[in-house]
């Protein structure tokens, strides 16, 4: 059987098989806009579910069964020299380092929540395309580009530090995905106080069906959220004139693995990044002042920031060791949300500390993103 | 100068929609995915959707105390795929198929496209259907479309860079200006405005539960994208100044139901009849209007019969086969062509069979296959195609 008969059998089994039953469900999770396109005001991304009628197999607590594609574009920035893996910020690079990618990535998913969703596991089987292209800014011969030089030329002749992009720049994975949550957080959307926590794994070697073999990794990614309303004012109607809230966001990340694709990778810190090594470790605390609320979910926030990051051991797609490199970052945020839907935003952030030899620099960005 | 009428165009887009979601009624705003695009080969496996279209809709009152509310829109769409491009010269605008001496050495290449757009509507109704007895006679619409797409290397540059058509000379970096395609002028990002005012008029009414109808349904558009509207990239380059007027009618009639004991039906004969006709006028016409063939006017008309049902698991759950018959004839000068010297009409005409399945209202399955028996300017050799869709479309 074909690669393409076996994946077609299990999308025709994933949405023919609950046709018995009536009810389905289906929602937006994120659609996404990128500042390198028309200033991030149109959408290049789309992350949507399906969930499938099952009935809650623990009475308070959801059991969920979803299909989930995300689908779109994304725009990206090589942090690693392709052929070797070394860092750019160690050697410097004379090209350009952005490039795209068209992805589709989709999740077969069970859930089940306990003590009132408190608690959640999941498991997932999941499967991504990838295809790379050169940037928006790359318009043929004579430009400079990632992949090809002036010339015409391919700049590259190997990829074992970015296996995804060898070959035709096109991957095709498959993984097995766990996931727990844990969620005590008070979310009155201008009033927070609380805790959440979510743990994922995922893993995949050349042993995964129809998988291509471009990836060979085990990841845990885990991440912890604290906030706390410092004070707040209310208005007669039960909406907010304005509170202030302290948040606080820390993750770690660890990957074992040959071969690393680059989105899997983590380490971002708005507006620079933590270098891609087995451990990574984030972290942004952050003050908000909210308000007023014009309706529930229509408010404004503004926030002052600050966040670290702190990369140890080898370098993925490398055989680069004992890297121990720290990164640090402040700025502020400004959203306005409507509906909670739409979320219009700019951000203002400074790199104080940044990786490796990179230069100390400010960043802003305008955009939104929506979802229901 | 430039940036900054965009700047202005796009506050006042977000300002409108903002305001008139807020004084919406909470329960009348909803949100829509009225469409997914099919794959392609060569991405996914040909599997995976490449676009995907948004819709948030409001009801208002724009006229206190009047019985049909006012609707407001914003629909937001993207989309990716490959294009090719077609024989005409790229300074001359001259099509290969009026004068074959054109060697356009880029007939065929592709390229790789990245589209998104915003629509905003503001859409108010009056009168009452008369064949209903429910519902608006006309609805009247005045919209505002922004565009953005850029051009870049296509999919199969990877394994061979000269295929791009952006390695080569016209298409390389150096700068020539491309009046046949205004799009692909200077850095390949195109940002392009429009507005248009169109009327909707109603004079039929639901026969069964399956989209069928008895009655009359007609509208007319006059779309413009000047020049003036944000759309002069530089001085001296404009990407869009057109005008568009359009018209559609439609005559349905249903022959004949067959309803099961609990109200679903078995099967319903119904046929329709469609004609529509346009016009283009403009110095430059936007890549999302050239027209089959680049030429400015259109005239159709189609037949067809409608095979529906039955009803299962569900009401929204239902197949219908349809056949129709098509004849299109297009006429007028060339669109871009600089000296408008060529006028030129065709005919084209085929039939064609389609088979839908709908599934709880939002997935749409659709394949169908056709007969070209008049080609038009292409050589007259009659051919069978066919080719397949998967649509979700979804309220919330």
């Amino acid at each position: 059987m074909s690669k393409r008969s076996a994946v077609i059998l299990i999308l025709l089994s994933t949405v023919l098989a609950p046709l018995g039953a009536i009810g389905f469900g289906y929602h937006v999770i994120e659609a996404r806009a990128e500042t390198d396109f028309a200033m991030g005001i149109f959408p290049v991304a789309v992350n949507y579910q399906f969930n499938f009628p099952v009935p809650d197999l623990i009475g308070g607590s959801m059991t969920e069964l979803a299909f989930r594609l995300d689908n779109g574009l994304d725009f990206r920035t090589l942090r690693q020299n392709p052929e070797d893996g070394s860092f750019y910020a160690c050697t410097g690079a004379d090209h350009t380092l952005d490039y795209m990618v068209l992805y589709d990535e989709f999740r077969l998913l069970f859930n089940q929540g306990f003590w009132n969703d408190r608690f959640t596991l999941g498991v997932s089987i999941d499967g991504r395309f990838e295809n790379a292209y050169e940037s928006i800014a790359f318009k043929g011969q004579g430009d400079e580009g990632l992949f090809w030089d002036p010339d015409g030329n391919q700049r590259f002749d190997s990829f074992s530090g970015a296996p995804e992009l060898a070959g035709g720049r096109s991957i095709f994975q498959t993984y097995v995905s766990a996931e727990l949550g844990v969620d005590l957080m008070d979310d009155g959307i201008v009033t927070k106080d609380g805790l959440s926590f979510n743990s994922f794994f995922r893993i995949t070697g050349p042993w995964m069906p129809l998988s291509d073999g471009s990836g060979d990794f085990l990841l845990s990614h885990n991440s912890l959220s604290v906030a706390k309303t410092l004070f707040s004012v209310s208005r007669s109607s039960g909406l907010e004139w304005f509170s202030v809230v302290l948040e606080g966001d820390f993750t770690y990340r660890y990957i074992h693995g040959s071969k690393v694709p680059l989105y899997v990778q983590g380490g971002e810190l708005w507006p620079t990044w933590a270098p891609a090594t087995e451990h990574v470790f984030t972290g942004e605390v952050s003050a908000t002042f909210y308000g007023p609320q014009l309706t529930a979910d229509t408010y404004l926030g503004i926030s002052l920031f600050a966040g670290c990051g702190w990369s140890l051991g080898s370098a993925l797609n490398s055989s680069q060791s004992g890297i121990n490199e720290f990164v640090s970052v402040y700025g502020i945020k400004a959203e306005l949300m409507v509906l909670d839907v739409l979320s219009l935003y700019w951000d203002w952030g400074f790199v104080n500390d940044p990786a490796f030899n990179e230069p100390q620099r400010a960043v802003s960005r305008l955009g939104f993103t929506f979802g229901v | 100068m430039q940036g900054k009428r965009r700047s202005i165009i796009l506050i006042l887009i977000i300002s409108l929609s903002v305001v008139t979601s807020l004084n919406a009624d909470s329960d009348s705003l909803w949100t829509e995915i009225n469409g997914v695009n099919n794959g392609v080969s060569g991405f996914g496996l040909g599997l995976f959707p490449l676009g995907t279209d948004f819709e948030y809709l409001a009801n208002f009152d724009m006229i206190p105390g009047y019985r049909h509310r006012a609707l407001f829109s914003l629909d937001l769409s993207f989309g990716f795929g490959h294009v090719t491009l077609s024989g005409y010269d790229h300074q001359t605008g001259r099509p290969s198929w009026i004068d074959p001496s054109i060697e356009d050495a880029f007939d065929g290449q592709r390229y790789f496209r990245i589209w998104s757009q915003a629509v905003v509507f503001l859409q108010q109704g009056f009168g009452t259907n008369p064949v209903a007895g429910t519902g608006p006679l006309v609805e009247l619409r005045l919209s505002f479309r922004s565009r953005v797409s850029n051009a870049s290397e296509a999919l199969s540059v990877s394994s061979d860079p000269s295929s791009s058509v952006f390695n080569k000379p016209p298409f390389d970096d150096s700068f020539e200006h491309f009046p046949a395609y205004p799009w692909l002028e200077g850095d390949r990002f195109n940002w392009n405005n429009s507005i248009s005012f169109s009327t909707y008029w109603y004079m039929r009414k639901t026969t069964t539960r399956t989209s069928n109808y008895d009655g009359v349904y007609m509208d007319v558009t006059l779309e413009t994208g000047p020049w003036w509207l944000g759309n002069d990239i530089w001085p001296d380059v404009v990407t869009s100044d057109y005008v568009k007027l359009s018209w559609s009618l439609t005559e349905y009639l249903t022959a004949y139901v067959s309803e099961r004991d609990n109200g679903w039906n078995w099967v319903n004969l119904s046929f329709g009849h469609t004609n529509t006709a346009g016009y283009i006028w403009g110095d430059v016409v936007p890549e999302y209007q050239i027209q089959t063939d680049r030429l400015r006017g259109y005239l159709t008309d189609r037949i067809w019969i409608r095979f529906t049902g039955p009803q299962f698991i569900a009401t929204d759950c239902y197949p219908y086969i349809e056949v129709s018959l098509n004849n299109n004839f297009y006429f007028g000068g060339v669109q871009n062509e600089v000296d408008a010297s060529t006028w030129a009409m065709e005919l084209k005409s085929s039939v064609t069979f389609e088979f839908h399945l709908r599934l709880f209202g939002f997935i749409h399955v659709r394949y169908r296959f056709g007969y070209d028996f008049i080609k038009g300017f292409l050589p007259d050799v009659p051919s069978w195609w066919q080719d397949a869709q998967l649509g979700f479309y979804v309220s919330l």
